[in-house]
Formats: C-alpha cells, sequence, structure tokens
C-alpha cells in the first residue's frame, strides 16, 4: 500500500479543512513536501481547493520547484477540466492528474485523456458521503450534490481505463476518527480490478494499517501527517 | 556538465527528467530531430502513455529508421518504460506500429499474463544479473504492459508469481520498465550508472 501523503493549497499555502471545509493555513507547502519525502512518502498529492486561475499557476509553480527535489510521482487535483490545464500541470513535473467535478459533466473525458496520455496518469476521484441510507457522489470540494448514488457511479466508472479510484469519505476528511472500512469494502465490492486509493479519516492510533494494506492500493494522509501524528518510513511501500 | 542526448519527440515527462540529471550534473543535448544527435554522448529515450501513439510521434518527427539503425549508437541508449517497449519487436497495445525491434520480443498485455489488476502502480524490488548494488532495490513501476520472456533480460521483479522484466540490456541498449527519475535516491544513482 503507498502512503501518499495530501497536500491541500490555497493561495500558495497548505491548508486543512475539516469535512472538506473551513480551511486553515498550515505553512509552507515546499516544506512539508520535502520533508514527507526524505521520510519515505510513496508519492506526493497536491490538491487545489479553489481552483481558481490564479491558484493553478500558485500550484504549478509549487509543483515546478518541488520536482526539483523531490524524486517520486506527483499527483495533482481540483478543479481540472481542459486539456490545456492538463499540459500544463503535466509541463510542471506531475505525473499523474486527479478528475471529479468535470467528469459530472462529460464522463467521456477519461477516454479522451486516455487516447493522449494514456490512462495510468489519470486517478478518479470520488467525494462521497451518506444520504438518507445511501452513498451519495459530490463535486466541488463536496460542496455540490450530484444526485448520484455511488454505487451507480462506480457502475459506469468500470467502463473506463483509468489507473486508480480515489475515494474520499467527506465526513470524516480532516477528522482523525479513522477510515470507513464499510465505505472501503463497499467500493471493493464493486470494484475490484481497480487500484483503490483511500482518502479521509486516518489515525494511526484508532486504525489497523497491516489490516489497510490487505484491503487498499494506496492510502491518502493529510492531517496525521501535518499534525506529526504518524511516521511515514515504517509504513511506505519504498522504504520497507 | 556532461551531457546526454534527450529524444525530445512530444511524448515523456521532460522536466522530471531533467531535474533528476541535474543533482548528478548531466543535462540534456535536446535531440528534437536527427540532426541535433551527437553520437559522442549517451542518449535518453523517454516514453509515457500509449505504445501506437509514442511510435506515431516518433513517425512524426522522423526518428523511426533513424532509431533502428543501430550503428548510430556508438554510445549507450536508455529507453525508459514506454521508450524501453517500444525498442521490442512489436506489443499487444499497439494496433498501427510495429516496435523498433531492438530487442526480440513481445509487449504483453499483463491481465493476459496472471495480473489481476492493471495498471500495476507501486515500488517494486528488483532482483537478477546486474551489479548487485542495484539488486533487492526497490523502484517506481506504473505498467499495463510488460515483458515476460526476453533474452536480454539482466533483471526483474515478481507480480502475483509472474516474473517481469525490469531491466533488459543487449551491449549498449538498455530498456528499463521502471521510472528511475521517479525512484527517489537510488534511481537517480542507476542513471548516473549507465550515463557515467
Amino acid at each position: 500500500m503507498r502512503i501518499i501523503p495530501k497536500l491541500e493549497i490555497k493561495s500558495g499555502y497548505l491548508v486543512k479543512g475539516r469535512q472538506l471545509e473551513g480551511y486553515r493555513k498550515i505553512g509552507d507547502p515546499n516544506l512539508y513536501a520535502e520533508r514527507y519525502y526524505l521520510e519515505g512518502a510513496d508519492e506526493i498529492c497536491f490538491i487545489d481547493i479553489v481552483a481558481s486561475l490564479y491558484n493553478r499557476k500558485l500550484i504549478c509553480d509549487i509543483v515546478k520547484n518541488i520536482s526539483t527535489k523531490i524524486f517520486v510521482p506527483l499527483s495533482v487535483g481540483g478543479g481540472i477540466k481542459s486539456f490545456e490545464q492538463i499540459r500544463e500541470i503535466f509541463d510542471s513535473g506531475a505525473d499523474k492528474i486527479h478528475l471529479n467535478s468535470h467528469l459530472f459533466t462529460d464522463l467521456n473525458f477519461i477516454e479522451k485523456f486516455e487516447k493522449i496520455y494514456g490512462g495510468q496518469s489519470i486517478s478518479v476521484e470520488i467525494q462521497t458521503k451518506l444520504f438518507e441510507g445511501n452513498y451519495y457522489c459530490f463535486y466541488d470540494r463536496g460542496r455540490e450534490f450530484s444526485g448520484i448514488k455511488l454505487l451507480d457511479w462506480l457502475k459506469k466508472l468500470n467502463n473506463y481505463n483509468f489507473g486508480e479510484l480515489i475515494i474520499t469519505d467527506i465526513e470524516r476528511d480532516g477528522m482523525k476518527k479513522g477510515v470507513n472500512l464499510e465505505l472501503i469494502d463497499l467500493v471493493k465490492q464493486k470494484i475490484d480490478q481497480k487500484n483503490l486509493v483511500y482518502s479521509g479519516g486516518f489515525n494511526p492510533d484508532i486504525d489497523d494499517i497491516l489490516f489497510l494494506k490487505k484491503n487498499l492500493d494506496g492510502l491518502m494522509i493529510a492531517l496525521s501527517l501535518h499534525e506529526n501524528l504518524f511516521s511515514i518510513k515504517n509504513f511506505s511501500e519504498r522504504f520497507n | 556538465m556532461k551531457k546526454i542526448n534527450y529524444i525530445e519527440y512530444g511524448v515523456g515527462n521532460f522536466l522530471s527528467i531533467k531535474n533528476s540529471l541535474k543533482t548528478i550534473n548531466i543535462d540534456l543535448n535536446i535531440v528534437d530531430k536527427p540532426e541535433n544527435f551527437n553520437n559522442e554522448l549517451h542518449t535518453l529515450l523517454p516514453g509515457v502513455g500509449n505504445f501506437d501513439y509514442c511510435m506515431q510521434q516518433l513517425a512524426k518527427n522522423n526518428f523511426i529508421e533513424f532509431l533502428k539503425d543501430q550503428t548510430n549508437f556508438k554510445k549507450n541508449l536508455v529507453g525508459i518504460c514506454v521508450g524501453m517497449q517500444i525498442m521490442f519487436t512489436k506489443s499487444e497495445e499497439a494496433k498501427d506500429y510495429p516496435g523498433l525491434g531492438i530487442f526480440d520480443g513481445e509487449i504483453v498485455n499483463l491481465q493476459n499474463i496472471g495480473i489481476k489488476k492493471t495498471p500495476i502502480i507501486g515500488w517494486n524490488k528488483i532482483y537478477g544479473n546486474f551489479k548487485s548494488y542495484f539488486m533487492n532495490k526497490k523502484f517506481y513501476f506504473i505498467h499495463s504492459y510488460g515483458n515476460i520472456k526476453s533474452k536480454c533480460s539482466i533483471s526483474s521483479y515478481k507480480k502475483n508469481k509472474t516474473e517481469i522484466n525490469a531491466i533488459i540490456k543487449k551491449d549498449n541498449f538498455i530498456g528499463l520498465q521502471f521510472h528511475p527519475e521517479k525512484s527517489g535516491q537510488i534511481g537517480i544513482e542507476l542513471l548516473n550508472e549507465f550515463f557515467k
């Protein structure tokens, strides 16, 4: 299981929120990324939480700077919807792109992307939470309700070729309540031929990391790392 | 600063490769057409994505005949990922193009040889008959197609009991299935080994 530090970026700063809201400033993303790299991170993920033109330039500059010092895969997500943006992000030294919101208007974007860059560099993200007893998909950092049930969306996504699926539990994000095992199990049953990455709520004091290793291909961690509660080096694929 | 040829054909993660080589004082001679090639230097052939797309881009830039003629290369030619795969005879991924035929053998869909989940993404230990310093070390792989039985294999890795080639070498022609430029310090050291 790859250990993937997740760095959410706003106005050039590393930030962290709770349940994808109320982001507060943490520090300089360059310093955090470099520290996680040296500690053994298997890859590093950057999320543009504002997704404005100005912020995208900032995130590209951060990735460009970091790619001179960090030699593991870098992925970038947040509001990506055009090939012009994708070119700009790849040219900054990124290796993978996350897609979510735009897929609700154009699901075939995955196919167009795949023909140029190959499916391996696409990570499809799903932001989900329970609503009246069912998991539903959300977008725009969990702000918008798609009205589509998670299981229906997974069925559709199964027809496409992409590198991995990132499942984000909105209600656990930034809460350190432990990962949502029920959600992981549900997704695995529907999509067992895709690489699965989970994001939301990891807490080393609550979660059984050996169990997670058996069930996930990747684990994204933000707050538990930023707050120094978890040491990557004993658990990363790269160092173990 | 020392230089190597970098075959620029609109495919590949140029910046990552440039940055990783810079840490070992290697600069790139950008070869965007065969005329800019310097045969006194080692050469890197990048590649990301789809086999046909890479071959199509090589064709567009008049590189195919040039790369097929092995006498053009006095120093090492190192292919990375799909850059390595196109050095083979053919690929199951390709509908339109054969490969460059530098290595005998075929690139196959990993799902047809016992790999359930593709692409394989992650860090794997490589084994084999190459410099012991690099053996049993982990490198970063991301691929859905690969080569399994090649006479030229000098190193491989294991996934679900299947042995997949990691390093191919025939004389001064070298192919790396993993991404050394994304494999931390050990990856950079391996690049240094082939470009010294």
